[in-house]
C-alpha cells in the first residue's frame, strides 16, 4: 500500500502489531513513543532508545522503519541536542538510503529529504540559502507530501524569509500556513513554531504588545503540543516584552520561572532562546548576565558544526565585552575565526570590525595603532 | 425533593423550562451483560474465576461469622458434559433472603465489601482475605451461562433453604429449596460457545491461573486432592526450594540464574512514609536478547486472586532481564480485574520494588560472584543497553559488564589491567579483524563494540573514570603501524604504485602477515552516496547538498583504501632482495595485494572477489611455470 500520509501510516504499523499480536513490532513502534516522551528531558536518552529501535527494525527487515528511525535520530540531533554536525551527518546517509527503489513508497522519505535541507539551514541558512530553497521547492513540486510535511516546508521558507531579512516575505509565509492550519486542523505543534516566528517579526518591527500577545498563544499552543522547552521559550519572550513595557515585577517572576524550569532539560535551547533571554538582560545593561549565557551557550555548541550559531554567538560575547568596556581583542580574534567559517562572513566581520571600533571609543586612529602594535608583536598572527 | 432550576439561573438566558422532579436511571440488564461480555472483561474464563471468588469469600464469611472452630471450607466442582452442565459448589456461609435480595440482585453492592469494611479495623487479617469489591463478579455467570441456577442455605439455626433462577434478563425467581448443609451451589447451564470449558483441562487450567494460591482447597469431580496450591511458595516452609518449584510448574523456567524474595517496604512519600506489604518474588531467567526476547514482567496477585500475567510497568525500565510474581493487598485492581490502577500508590509499589531488586543484586554481586557473573553474561545486551540510560544502574553494573574481545569475554577492569587504562575498540562486526589482530600482535586485546549500546557505555565508563582512555580502530590503527623507510623496497612499492595502490611501507606484528589494507572510516557509505551521485539517479537539489558534504570528506581515491607493506615480514623481505626474478615477484605481490584485500572483507562487490581470485590464480600460474 501507498502512504503520503506519514502519521496515519505509523499509526497503521501501530494498529497491525496489536492486532496481529506481533510483541515485537509493538515494542518497536513503542521504542520511538518513548523517545519522544524523553526527547527534551533527556536527548540522549531518547537516541539510545531510537538507535535500538533502528537495530530492532534491521533485524525485523522492516525498511521504511529502518528510515523512520533514522530520520528520528536526525532530528533529535538538530532539535534537541543542537549537534548539526552527528545531525548532518546522518542526513546524508538517510538521505543516500532513501534513494533506493525499496524506500519509494516509504512515507517517512520527504521528511528524510527535508532534514538534509534543515540541517543546511542550522550550519549557515544564508549561505545555503540558494541550495536550500532549491530543495524546498523539489520536494514540493515533485515528492508526495503529507500535510504536516508540506506545513513544515512553507515553515522552512518562512525561517529562510527571516534570515535573508525579507520581513514581509516572512511574515506572509508564516500566515499562509497558519490560516491554512486553522482551517483544516488543529496543529499546536506547527501553531507552536508559527506563533515563535510572528513573536520575533514583532519584535523586531517594535510592535511589542502584539509580541506579547503571540508569545502568549505560543505558550498555549506549545503547552499543548507538549513541546515544554518551546512553551519555555515563549515564557522567556513574555519575560523580555513585559519589561520593555515597563511591567518590571511581572517580568521579574516570569524570568524566574523559565529559569526555574529550565535546569530541567538536558536538551539544548535554540539560539532563538538565548537571544531572548539576553536581550532581556541587555534591557536594563546587565551585560554580564548576558555575557554569561552567550558562554554557557558557545559551551552547549561545543563542536556542534553550527557555524551560524557559533559565529554570532561569538559576536554577542564582543558586543557584551564592550559594553563593559573589558578587553575584546582575543575574542574578537575568535569570533572572526568563527566568522570566516560561513559561507560568506563579510557581513558578520563588518559588524566586528564596528565593534572593534567601538571599543577604542571610535576612535579610527587608536584603532590602526593598537592594530600596528599587534602586528609588530607578532607579525605571522596578525 | 426539588432541586434549583435552571431557569433561575441568571447565567442561563435560554429561557427553558425545566422538569424539576428527580429522574431515576433505568437499567437495562440484557444491555449490560452484552456490555460486560463484550467490553469488560478479555476473555470468557474469567467467569470461573469470579465464581471462584465469590465461593471463597463465602468460606472466608463463614468462618468469621460462624463460630465454628473444626469448620473446614471447600470447593466443589462438577461438570456434566451431556448435559452441558458445569456445577460449582462451597460450604461457606449461603445467603439469606435478605442477602438474595440486597447483595446477589443488586449490581454493584458487594456484601463482601461491606464486611471487609467493617472488619478492617477490629480484624485487619480476616479483612485482608476478602477479595470481591465491586459487586459485579456474579453478573460474569451469565458471560458463560444460559441460565444460572443457585441453591443456598444460609448459617443460622433456622434458615431456609432457597433456590434463586435467571436466564440474564431482568428476572429472577426464589423459590424455597431443598438443602441440607450450609453453603451455595451455582449450577450454570452453559451457552453452546462456552461449553468447552468443561474439557477436564481447560476448567483445571482455568483454575490453576486464577485461583492456585487461594487457601482454600478446590476439588474437581470429587477428587480426593485439590488441584490448587493453596500456599504461595514465598510462604512455604522452604521458600527457595517451593519457589523453584512453583517456576517449574507455572513459568517452565525450572533453574532461574538467582531468586530475590520480596518483603513488605517502607516507601518514603515526601509528606508521608508508608509501608507496602509487597509479597513474591523476583527471578533472573537464563538469559536473554535484547529486543527480541525480553522480560521486564511480572505475575500480579491481590490476596492471592491472579490478576494478570505480564505487568510490564511495575518494574523499572532498566530491569528487561527480570520477571517475578508478586502479591500486594495495596494494588487497586480495575473493574474487570484484569489490571491494576496506576494511581499513588502503585508508584510507592514500583520503588519498593526497584529498591529491593537493586539491594537484591547487589548483595548477589557481592556474596555470589558466580551467579552474578552469570546474570551479567547472560543479559549482556539488555544490561549494556540499559545501563546507559540509567545512572544508578550504570553505577551498579559499570565493573561488573562483560564485553566480547579478542581474548574472550572480559570485564572491564580485567581488560584495563592488560592495557594499561585504554579502552581498544571496533565497531564494524565484519572486516574488523585486522584491527584485532594488529591490535593483539601488540598485546592489545580489542573490544568487539559492535552491538549498538557498546559504544555508548565504553564513552560513558571512560567519561566517569579519571585516566581511562578511550581508542577506536577502525579505520584507524595506524598507531599499530611504525613507519620505515621505503628505499629497500623501492622495487616492491613501484609495482603496487604502477598500477594506482596507494601503498606504505610499515613494520606491524604480527610479522607473519605481509601486508594489510584498511579502508577509512565510513569507507562504505561514502563510496555508496559518490555512487548514487554518479549514477544520475538523485534528484538536482539533494544530490548539490550531498555533494558539498562529501565535497568536504576524504576524496574518492583514499577511499579506496591504503595498502600496508609489512616490512618486518621475512617473505617481504625476501622479495625485496634484487636476486628475486621480477615475474616471481610481481606474481608474488599479486597474490599479496589479493590476499590483503579478502583479508579486509570489505568493500568489496562479487565481481570484486571473483577478480581477486582470478588474479591469484594467474600469479600462481606464472609463479608455477
Amino acid at each position: 500500500m501507498n502512504f503520503v500520509d506519514l502519521w496515519g501510516w505509523l499509526a497503521e504499523v501501530r494498529q497491525r502489531a496489536r492486532q496481529q499480536g506481533d510483541a515485537e513490532r509493538t515494542r518497536l513502534v513503542s521504542l520511538y513513543d518513548r523517545a519522544w516522551d524523553i526527547c527534551e528531558t533527556d536527548p540522549n536518552a531518547a537516541l539510545s532508545l531510537l538507535t535500538e529501535g533502528r537495530a530492532l527494525a534491521e533485524q525485523l527487515r522492516e525498511p521504511c522503519l529502518m528510515l523512520f528511525f533514522d530520520y528520528w535520530r536526525c532530528e533529535i540531533y538538530l532539535y534537541k541536542l543542537r549537534d548539526v554536525a552527528n545531525g548532518l551527518d546522518l542526513s546524508v546517509r538517510a538521505s543516500v538510503e532513501a534513494q533506493k527503489p525499496m524506500y519509494r513508497t516509504c512515507a517517512v522519505r520527504s521528511r528524510v529529504y527535508l532534514t538534509l535541507a534543515v540541517a543546511y539551514g542550522m550550519i549557515d541558512p544564508l549561505g545555503y540559502a540558494d541550495e536550500i530553497t532549491r530543495t524546498l521547492d523539489y520536494l514540493e513540486k515533485e515528492v508526495p507530501l503529507d500535510k504536516d510535511t508540506w506545513q513544515r516546508i512553507e515553515s522552512e521558507r518562512a525561517a529562510l524569509a527571516y534570515t535573508q531579512n525579507r520581513l514581509n516575505d516572512c511574515e506572509r509565509l508564516t500566515m499562509s500556513y497558519m490560516s491554512y492550519i486553522a482551517r483544516c486542523e488543529s496543529n499546536n505543534f506547527r501553531l507552536t513554531d508559527a506563533y515563535g516566528r510572528l513573536c520575533i517579526l514583532s519584535y523586531k518591527r517594535q510592535k511589542l504588545d502584539k509580541a506579547l500577545e503571540y508569545a502568549r498563544l505560543g505558550e498555549e499552543a506549545a503547552r499543548k503540543a507538549n513541546l515544554r522547552l518551546a512553551s519555555l521559550t515563549f515564557l522567556a519572550w513574555q519575560a523580555l516584552l513585559q519589561r520593555k513595557l515597563g511591567n518590571e515585577l511581572e517580568a521579574s517572576r516570569i524570568y524566574q520561572t523559565t529559569m526555574t524550569n529550565l535546569q530541567w532539560f538536558k536538551s539544548v535551547p535554540s539560539s532563538r532562546h538565548y537571544y531572548v533571554l539576553c536581550e532581556y538582560h541587555d534591557d536594563r545593561a546587565e551585560y554580564a548576565l548576558a555575557l554569561k549565557l552567550r558562554r554557557q551557550q558557545l559551551e552547549q555548541l561545543g563542536n556542534s558544526g553550527s557555524a551560524n550559531d557559533e559565529a554570532w554567538a561569538r559576536y554577542y560575547v564582543c558586543r557584551y565585552l564592550v559594553k563593559m568596556r573589558s578587553p575584546v581583542r582575543a575574542e574578537l580574534a575568535l569570533a572572526r575565526a568563527a566568522a570566516h567559517k560561513l559561507k560568506d562572513p563579510a557581513p558578520l566581520a563588518k559588524k566586528l570590525d564596528a565593534l572593534e571600533l567601538e571599543s577604542f571609543g571610535g576612535c579610527v586612529p587608536l584603532l590602526f595603532l593598537s592594530r600596528w602594535f599587534a602586528f609588530v608583536q607578532n607579525p605571522k598572527k596578525s | 425533593m426539588t432541586r434549583k432550576s435552571l431557569a433561575n439561573n441568571p447565567d442561563n438566558d435560554q429561557g427553558l423550562t425545566v422538569d424539576e422532579s428527580q429522574q431515576q436511571f433505568q437499567i437495562h440488564l440484557p444491555g449490560l451483560l452484552k456490555v460486560l461480555a463484550e467490553n469488560l472483561y478479555s476473555t470468557k474464563k474469567v467467569a470461573i474465576r469470579e465464581l471462584l471468588q465469590n465461593a471463597h469469600d463465602s468460606c472466608v464469611r463463614r468462618s468469621v461469622e460462624g463460630n465454628e472452630p473444626r469448620y473446614k471450607p471447600r470447593i466443589d466442582i462438577k461438570t456434566d458434559a451431556a448435559r452441558g452442565i458445569l456445577t460449582m459448589s462451597d460450604n461457606g456461609s449461603g445467603l439469606s433472603s435478605n442477602d438474595i435480595t440486597n447483595y446477589l440482585s443488586t449490581i454493584g453492592r458487594s456484601y463482601t465489601r461491606e464486611l471487609g469494611e467493617k472488619l478492617s479495623i477490629l480484624s485487619p487479617d480476616e479483612a485482608s482475605q476478602l477479595i470481591g469489591q465491586f459487586g459485579l463478579g456474579f453478573l460474569s455467570a451469565f458471560l458463560i451461562g444460559a441460565e444460572v441456577t443457585l441453591t443456598t442455605r444460609a448459617l443460622g439455626d433456622n434458615s431456609q433453604a432457597l433456590r434463586w433462577r435467571s436466564t440474564g434478563d431482568i428476572h429472577y425467581a426464589v423459590t424455597p429449596a431443598a438443602r441440607d448443609s450450609v453453603g451455595t451451589t451455582v449450577e450454570l447451564q452453559l451457552k453452546t460457545n462456552t461449553v468447552y470449558l468443561l474439557n477436564r483441562d481447560v476448567l483445571i487450567e482455568a483454575i490453576r491461573q486464577y485461583a492456585d494460591l487461594l487457601p482454600i482447597p478446590i476439588y474437581v469431580e470429587g477428587e480426593s486432592l485439590p488441584v490448587n496450591l493453596m500456599t504461595p511458595p514465598w510462604e512455604a516452609a522452604e521458600p527457595q526450594t517451593a519457589i523453584r518449584e512453583y517456576l517449574a510448574r507455572t513459568f517452565a523456567t525450572p533453574d532461574p540464574l538467582c531468586v530475590i524474595q520480596l518483603h513488605s517496604q517502607e516507601v518514603d512519600l515526601g509528606h508521608d512514609t508508608i509501608t507496602i506489604p509487597l509479597k513474591g518474588f523476583l527471578f533472573v531467567p537464563s538469559n536473554s536478547i535484547a529486543s527480541l526476547r525480553e522480560y521486564g514482567d511480572l505475575t500480579v496477585f491481590i490476596r492471592r486472586m491472579f490478576i494478570c500475567s505480564g505487568q510490564n510497568t511495575l518494574l523499572p525500565p532498566w530491569a528487561r532481564f527480570v520477571r517475578g510474581v508478586i502479591d500486594c493487598a495495596d494494588l487497586q485492581p480495575t473493574a474487570s480485574r484484569e489490571g491494576v490502577h496506576e494511581d499513588d500508590v502503585f508508584s510507592a509499589i514500583q520503588q519498593a520494588l526497584e529498591r529491593q531488586l537493586l539491594a537484591g543484586l547487589r548483595r548477589i554481586a557481592h556474596d555470589e560472584p558466580a551467579t552474578w557473573k552469570k546474570i551479567i553474561q547472560g543479559h549482556s545486551d539488555l544490561i549494556t543497553g540499559w545501563a546507559v540510560r540509567n545512572n544508578e544502574f550504570f553505577a551498579q553494573v559499570a565493573d561488573l559488564v562483560t564485553f566480547r574481545t579478542s581474548r574472550g569475554l572480559l570485564n572491564l577492569p580485567d581488560y584495563l589491567a592488560l592495557t594499561s587504562g585504554s579502552l581498544y575498540y571496533v565497531t564494524r562486526e565484519i572486516g574488523s579483524l585486522q584491527e584485532q589482530l594488529l591490535g593483539e600482535a601488540r598485546g592489545m586485546p580489542v573490544i568487539d563494540a559492535s552491538w549498538f549500546a557498546v559504544t555508548p557505555f565504553l564513552e560513558k565508563y571512560a567519561r566517569d573514570k579519571p585516566g581511562v582512555f578511550l581508542v577506536q580502530l577502525d579505520g584507524d590503527p595506524k598507531q599499530l603501524f611504525r613507519p620505515v623507510a621505503e628505499q629497500p623496497f623501492t622495487a616492491l612499492v613501484s609495482y603496487y604504485r604502477k598500477q594506482a595502490i596507494k601503498v606504505q611501507v610499515v613494520t606491524f606484528k604480527p610479522e607473519d602477515v605481509p601486508a594489510l589494507i584498511i579502508y577509512p572510516k565510513d569507507a562504505e557509505f561514502l563510496i555508496d552516496a559518490h555512487n548514487v551521485l554518479d549514477s544520475g539517479q538523485m534528484p538536482a537539489p539533494l544530490a548539490g547538498l550531498i555533494g558539498m558534504y562529501l565535497h568536504q570528506k576524504t576524496g574518492l581515491d583514499d577511499l579506496r583504501g591504503t595498502f600496508y607493506l609489512n616490512a618486518s615480514c621475512p617473505f617481504v623481505q625476501r622479495l625485496a632482495q634484487p636476486a628475486v626474478k621480477q615475474t616471481a615477484r610481481e606474481s608474488a605481490l599479486e597474490v599479496i595485494y589479493q590476499l590483503a584485500r579478502l583479508f579486509s572483507g570489505r568493500l568489496l562487490t562479487p565481481a570484486d572477489a571473483t577478480g581477486a581470485f582470478a588474479s591469484t590464480i594467474k600469479a600462481l600460474e606464472t609463479l608455477s611455470t
